[in-house]
């Protein structure tokens, strides 16, 4: 989404002054600096605790186990739209103290939140009070704190719980100590617990968590979720005027929003806990599609600044075309950003620059091409150096869209006789 | 809802006649009624836009902040019967003879009717239950005959066999007409489904005032040229309901509070074809009851104090009401409960009779419990309604959209 339109201040009119447009710093700068980041997919899967998705049930506090995943989408065809999905080897746990909490509840870390029942036939709020993510023998990991939404949805003949949330890091020690960073989470609450993906972005501006030897090859597992598949993308502005920002304003003639386009890429993210918890550094590759998108603050008048515990809130619309290599569209999804959840993020390499991170959830709301007739949920992670247009902008995200894909028309064929295809 | 008349002596008498019964009844039915059935444009949603004079603003892409509709509309008609053991309904969707256009912008749930201005946007949920404004909406038959209209609507989100299903209803005034329209008084409604490509799969009634009869024949129309069931999932049961004799009363029940009235008001339910066609020099229509199915029994809750509603400023009402549907033996088949829930009403004045009070209303609401062969019932209401005041006198086009996905309410074969 242009989720980075949610940089905007509170209304301003046409007229209004323009604020500053730079940094000082070249774009290229910024961009080499909000790429410093350790960026990786998880795979949650349950393995039992008191916690239950069965109608009633008003919380989950659950010890969980936390894979590798890797997703590599394949430059977009004829054939449409396809990654692999690895599930791989386990690389630590996640221990999970979540409850549901009505529409209007405010959350926060210091408040519990009310009894309230999961509704399996609507849609619903969640809080997740405190997910604590250990790696390896670990010494490594994070505590955190975050909301989300249950989807009731089929996938196949299947009726699931599908789940999107936003948490945040609050705490981290190893090697996690001292960052700041943010993560979504798309899946399934299941009988047994919480399945599914979990996209995390932590910033990283002194690369500690890269630092190391080579990252071991991913050990593939079974599928867990063969119903189900994962395409994860990047995208980042580009040069020219298809690629600029420009802004919304109302019938009224009071601003509403941003338009911002982006450059659809591959992406390559990946870690590994051998020796310590450690990531690569995150791969851009080449543009394979645009985004058109739409976005706005969720809260009008609400102060523009985002904290840990009042995180600015957005929302969004946006459309994702995805090329071949002539450039022809193979497939587009419109996706709706129902909950955005921005924080101010400082880059200490350049510290007046208006550093953002963000993550987002929502459904894809309608498929064309490759994805006509398919469902499914878009999410990710984002950092961001944000000027109102015509200013500077700088971004990088971090999307996945999990498709509800129980006959595989998405999955690419693994080279493993261990994976699936 | 309480079902204990009461009759203060402040409130008006709505059973006495300025005009005869009979003659009310007569004015109220001198109106052209469209059942049709809309189905989505293949490939619209490629062009479709919520700002379609500027492509390049992406508040406008559609399915963000609204839903541009686009759908063939074709004749329909659905016929009930009740007998031992259940409902049969004989549906049938026959030839295309126009468009339905509607831009639907999420907004508030607290908007009030405005035409002449759009509302505060909000971001489409398709698992909450959302308000919108029908901002421009359009009923074309051929080139030169449209219903240009303004209304409200509402998105009802269920779950079908474990299936998220986005249901959506409407109501809107009719604004400008052209051709056999133009100057005319009406009332559209729709329920149905938005489709995963963001289309509208459903019903809509339309009924416009016609005392010259010019639209309304009593000829036979040519025989509806049914189609493949363009929706497998959904049975819509059309219903005609009057009073079953000008003896029948209405009373005043409990007052719901403020300036609020509430009206009970018993009726009897037929089957019923209403037939149209869109003939090249304009629309005829005309209607042929059938089987009578039961009683109804609504009560309507509106402010009585309310100046007579406008085009600008309709005064809103709601209802909670139940249908039982009987064998013709009187045997009982089932009941459905439901209630409007956005209801909009007009003053209605009859040229024939200018001291004569009238009410043109209509609205929706969803179906919330059902007994007997409705067991577990889900769906929407709507009503299409005009009625006389003092006496009061009932001429109501509902329809009950039944999801269906089992069709255990279809007629066989």
């Amino acid at each position: 989404m242009s989720s980075s339109s949610v940089l905007i201040p509170s209304a301003r009119s046409a007229n209004a002054p323009s604020p500053p447009a730079t940094s000082g710093f070249a774009p290229e700068v910024i961009q080499r600096l909000i790429d410093q980041v350790a960026g990786f997919n998880l795979y949650v899967v349950p393995d039992g605790g008191s916690g239950s998705s069965s109608q009633g049930s008003t919380g989950f506090v659950l010890s969980e186990t936390l894979h590798r995943f890797d997703v590599t989408l394949q430059r977009p065809d004829s054939q449409g739209v396809r990654a692999t999905n690895t599930f791989g080897e386990t690389v630590g746990r996640v221990d999970i103290r979540w409850f549901m909490i009505p529409e209007s509840f405010v959350a926060r870390p210091d408040r519990q939140p009310p009894a309230t029942r999961l509704d399996t036939s609507a849609s619903q709020r969640f809080v997740m009070q405190e997910t604590t993510f250990t790696f390896g023998d670990g010494r490594d990991g994070f505590r955190s704190f975050g909301t989300g939404r249950t989807f009731p949805m089929k996938v196949g003949n299947e009726s699931r719980i599908v789940v999107g949330a936003i948490g945040n890091l609050t705490e981290g020690f190893g090697k996690f100590r001292g960052h700041e960073g943010n993560y979504t989470i798309c899946g399934d609450l299941t009988p047994n617990g919480f399945k599914g993906n979990i996209l995390v972005r932590v910033q990283d501006d002194n690369g500690n968590l890269r630092a190391g030897g080579n990252i071991a090859p991913i050990q593939p597992q079974t599928d867990p979720d063969p119903q189900t598949t994962y395409l994860l993308w990047a995208a980042q502005k580009g040069k020219g005027p298809d690629q600029e920002n420009s802004a919304s304003f109302g019938p009224d003639g009071q601003l509403r929003g941003l338009n911002i386009p982006t450059q659809l890429k591959l992406l390559e993210l990946g870690f590994g806990v051998k020796d310590g918890f450690r990531a690569a550094n995150i791969n851009v590759g080449e543009v394979m599609g645009r985004e058109i998108g739409f976005g706005r603050g969720s809260v009008p008048g609400a102060d523009p600044s985002g904290t840990a515990l009042n995180p600015f809130l957005f929302e969004g619309v946006a459309h994702y075309s995805f090329f071949d290599s002539n450039k022809k569209t193979v497939g587009a999804i419109t996706t709706n950003v129902l909950e955005g959840r921005r924080f101010d993020m400082r880059l200490p390499a350049a510290p007046t620059a208006p550093g953002l991170r963000f993550g987002f959830f929502g459904p894809i709301v309608t498929g064309q091409g490759c994805f006509e007739g398919f469902e499914g949920m878009f999410y990710g992670s984002t950092a961001s150096v944000f000027y109102p247009p015509p200013g500077d902008h700088v971004i990088t995200h971090f999307y996945m869209a999990r498709i509800n894909d129980p006959e595989g028309r998405f999955r690419a064929a693994f080279n493993n006789e261990l994976g699936w295809s | 809802m309480s079902t204990q008349p009461i009759s203060p002596p402040s409130l008006p008498d709505v059973n006495a006649q300025i005009t005869p019964y009979d003659t009310v009844q007569m004015m109220l039915d001198q109106t052209a009624n469209f059942s049709m059935f809309a189905v989505p444009v293949a490939g619209h949603a490629d062009k479709a836009s919520l700002t379609p004079n500027n492509p390049n603003d992406w508040f406008g892409l559609n399915g963000g902040y609204g839903l541009d509709l686009l759908s063939n509309v074709h004749r329909f008609e659905s016929i009930a019967q009740t007998r031992s053991g259940g409902m049969r309904v004989s549906q049938e969707v026959g030839q295309q003879t126009g468009k339905f256009h509607c831009l639907c912008l999420f907004g508030p749930d607290d908007f009030k009717w405005n035409p002449k201005q759009v509302p505060p946007p909000k971001i489409f949920d398709a698992w909450r239950s959302q308000r919108f404004v029908m901002q421009e909406c359009e009923v074309t038959f051929g080139d030169k005959q449209t219903c240009q209209c303004y209304g409200i609507g509402r998105t009802f989100p269920i779950v079908v066999d474990g299936r998220h299903v986005l249901l959506a209803a409407g109501v809107a005034n009719l604004m400008k007409g052209t051709g056999k329209f133009e100057g005319r008084e009406g009332t559209l409604i729709f329920t149905g489904t938005i489709t995963p490509q963001l289309g509208f799969l459903g019903n809509i009634n339309l009924r416009v005032r016609d005392a010259e009869e010019t639209i309304v024949t009593k000829n036979e129309l040519p025989p509806i040229e049914t189609i493949q069931d363009p929706d497998r999932q959904n049975t819509f049961i059309e219903l005609r309901l009057l009073k079953h004799d000008k003896n029948v009363r209405t009373s005043f029940g409990p007052p719901p509070g403020g300036s609020q009235v509430s009206l009970i008001t018993p009726s009897e339910m037929r089957s019923v074809r209403y037939s149209y066609i869109g003939a090249p020099r304009g629309p005829k229509t005309s209607m042929e009851t059938g089987q009578v199915l039961g009683p109804m029994s609504a009560t309507v809750f509106f402010d009585l104090g309310a100046p007579p509603g406008t085009a600008e400023a309709p005064v809103p009402f709601t209802t909670d009401e139940i249908y039982t549907f009987n064998t013709p033996s009187g045997e009982g088949v089932g009941t459905v409960s439901c209630g409007v829930v956005e209801g909009i009403s007009f003053g209605l004045k009859f040229p024939q009779a200018p001291k004569q009070p009238g009410v043109r209303f209509a609205g929706f609401g969803p179906i919330t419990g059902g007994t007997g062969a409705f067991a577990g019932a889900q769906g929407v209401l709507t009503v299409n309604s005009l009625i006389g005041i003092s006496p009061h006198t009932l001429s109501l086009m509902h329809c009950l959209h039944l999801v269906d996905p089992g069709r255990r309410y279809r007629q066989r074969g």
